[in-house]
């Protein structure tokens, strides 16, 4: 992955985040309190207005600027999910222009380690992890094999599949555990917007062949 | 001193536990706020911001009291990026009567320990 290629993953992510702001509200209000799309809007403006217009040299500053504004500007669970996450990923990204795609699959399952330890959520738990979780599991188990450009497309493609897979599920953390049972049948809205976030990755990396 | 932080999703709420608590403890214990900015809610970058105010009022460790879900997700994402060398700790406790009690605790010239033991057993004392 280059820098140009992280750029560009965030501002799809930001394209993202606006059409769907309304749908991921919908979804946030049946289980949460209906801001889910506001939130990561407001911050992936931020994030694309930053990278655009003071763009961060290397990959490793790309991300813990992206990390620095979500902490800032996305607030709930959300905002301090994503972003301690890519704070942890922006220790494994170097400080380069690009890393290869061993690196790439590392600074992902850092990412995830970091939200496990910090929303203490599990897989099933009706969370973001939910997608993250199966997608960097067949990521590294992939790119031991093949390169990233061919096989995150495919694991991109499943991911709305996964977030999903969620609404049968019981709501075990956050504010939608409140609801216990009544939590079954929706959608969580923070695995639909990680299965945004797979889309653009899958769209970046299947264009960097 | 320790210092404590309050932490909230509503500026209204913290605002109101810090002046009961100051109230009630004494001007003595440093009490900082975090949350509730703009709107209902909070961030990360908003809790390490209240923990580097109350470092620079030179306390000797934080005891930080949250509201609910992710107040302290961002608590403990805002201890990280704090990075102090002072211990800062989140308390698990009932917000009002854990920071009341931590308070008081510390205003007698109790330990950071002692307080944060004060605060988790404030979960114990019934109100009926």
């Amino acid at each position: 992955m280059t820098n140009a290629d992280f750029r560009q993953l965030w501002l799809c992510f930001g394209q993202a985040a606006a059409q769907n702001k309304e749908e991921l509200n919908r979804l946030d209000a049946a289980i949460g309190d209906a801001d889910h799309g506001t939130n990561m809007d407001r911050g992936m403006q931020k994030v694309a207005e930053q990278l655009t217009s003071s763009p961060p040299p290397t990959l490793q500053a790309a991300c813990k600027m992206v990390a620095m504004t979500l902490l800032s500007t996305v607030g709930g669970a959300s905002g301090a999910l994503w972003g301690s996450g890519l704070l942890a990923a922006s220790k494994v990204f170097p400080d380069m222009d690009s890393c290869d795609d061993k690196t790439l699959a590392a600074a992902l399952q850092a990412f995830v380690s970091s939200i496990q330890q910090r929303g203490k959520a599990v897989a099933g738990d009706k969370t973001m992890l939910d997608v993250f979780l199966p997608a960097t599991a067949e990521l590294s188990q992939e790119v031991d094999h093949a390169p990233a450009a061919s096989v995150i497309p495919p694991i991109a493609a499943k991911a709305k599949l996964w977030a999903e897979g969620t609404a049968p599920l019981l709501a075990k953390r956050g504010r939608a555990a409140y609801l216990g049972p009544r939590s079954i049948g929706h959608i969580d809205p923070g695995a639909t917007s990680s299965a945004l976030w797979w889309d653009c990755l899958g769209q970046v990396m299947g264009a960097s062949k | 001193m320790t210092g404590l932080l309050l932490v909230s999703h509503s500026r209204k709420l913290v605002d109101g536990l810090a002046d009961l608590t100051r109230e009630l403890s004494g001007p003595s214990v440093p009490i900082a706020t975090a949350g509730g900015e703009d709107a209902l809610g909070v961030t990360a970058a908003m809790v390490a911001e209240s923990i580097s105010s109350l470092l620079s009022q030179g306390v000797s460790g934080i005891l930080i009291f949250g509201d609910v879900g992710s107040a302290f997700i961002s608590a403990e994402t805002a201890i990280e990026l704090a990075a102090s060398s002072k211990p800062v700790q989140i308390v698990d406790a009932p917000l009002v009567e854990g920071a009341i009690a931590a308070a008081m605790t510390l205003s007698t010239g109790a330990s950071m320990d002692e307080a944060r033991q004060a605060g988790e057993e404030a979960y114990t004392i019934r109100k009926q």
